[in-house]
């Protein structure tokens, strides 16, 4: 090999690989039965006459997986709304509940005296209604109306 | 010989698909053949894959849109099914803790066309230790002569990664001869 140059002088370009006799003028024929069989196949498979029915079938698994989901989904959305109102509700009462504990003791029996003092002040409003009520009554009454009662 | 616009006019024609089909199996069966037998080296193998490649382009000649010529078409089903089938080989061979390089030599060891003929064995021999698609673009160059421009549109490869390739392959092929012999 050293004394040659290229690889071409050693490497021939013809095949030197064996076929079988008759193989390349087999192979259209070979072939055409091939594509035959294969396209009967296909035609006739039971897959081939089950496809519409697959597709049909695909096709409702995919409507009530969507809906499926868009029922879980809008569900979810219910509930978190109905937790959040809660929340806030919660929330409210916490405030009232921290603010009523910032009163101190002395704070609340004021509270307390004020109110006495409301309930104190509404009953003698109904003793000055009552007065005022006798005393436009008795006003009214003359000598006549007292005879008429008899 | 048939042009390709031609065969593919006649296939486009009525009732003459399968006439032009037969046209594109004669023209290209053989050389098609070898190209795979090259990348396989056993003919049983070969033939499965000649016969798919042929197969696959019976059912694309409707949607062939001549973006490339025919030929280079077929080239590319070719060879993508060699590519495909020693990648499966390969992989089976490596979980067998096996080599697939050392299959493809006993099968060129007991091809009768080496026999007594040290220096074609040990080239080739050379050969089968490329990575497949370098050994892919060496067939395409060397045994079926195709311009890098086609083989460009084979192997969906740029021109000068196809050159540098090649040239590559070339001088290692030489360097482990020259070592040898």
């Amino acid at each position: 090999m050293k004394n040659r140059k290229e690889i071409e002088e050693v490497l021939q370009k013809k095949f030197p690989y064996k076929v079988p006799d008759g193989y390349f003028s087999a192979l259209e024929d070979e072939l055409a039965k091939k594509i035959k069989a294969k396209e009967d196949y296909e035609n006739n498979s039971l897959l081939t006459k089950l496809k519409p029915a697959f597709a049909m079938v695909a096709t409702f698994a995919i409507i009530l997986g969507l809906g499926y989901g868009v029922m879980t989904a809008t569900k979810n959305l219910g509930n978190r709304s109905y937790s959040a109102e809660a929340e806030n509700v919660i929330g409210m009462e916490n405030v009232l509940e921290e603010a009523v504990a910032d009163y101190s003791l002395i704070e609340t029996i004021e509270q307390i005296y004020y109110l006495e003092q409301a309930d104190t002040l509404s009953s003698d409003m109904e003793n000055l209604e009552e007065e005022l009520i006798n005393n436009y009554l008795l006003s009214e009454l003359n000598l006549v109306t007292l005879l008429s009662f008899e | 010989m048939t042009d390709d616009r031609q065969i593919l006019e006649l296939y486009r024609e009525e009732g003459k698909e399968e006439y032009a089909y037969n046209l594109i199996v004669r023209e290209y069966g053989e050389r098609l053949y070898w190209h795979i037998r090259e990348l396989v080296c056993s003919h049983e193998d070969a033939n499965d894959l000649l016969q798919d490649t042929l197969i696959k382009a019976w059912k694309g000649l409707p949607s062939f849109r001549e973006e490339s010529r025919l030929y280079t078409w077929l080239y590319r089903i070719a060879t993508n099914e060699a590519l495909t089938f020693l990648k499966k080989k390969r992989v089976e061979s490596f979980l067998l803790l096996g080599n697939y390089t050392s299959v493809l030599e006993s099968r060129l060891k007991a091809e009768p066309a080496f026999n007594g003929d040290e220096l074609q064995l040990a080239v080739r021999r050379e050969i089968l230790k490329l990575p497949d698609k370098q050994r892919a673009i060496f067939s395409l160059r060397y045994f079926q002569e195709l311009k890098y421009e086609e083989i460009s549109q084979i192997m969906n490869t740029s021109v000068g990664a196809l050159k540098a390739s090649y040239h590559l392959a070339y001088q290692k092929i030489k360097k482990a001869l020259e070592e040898q012999f």
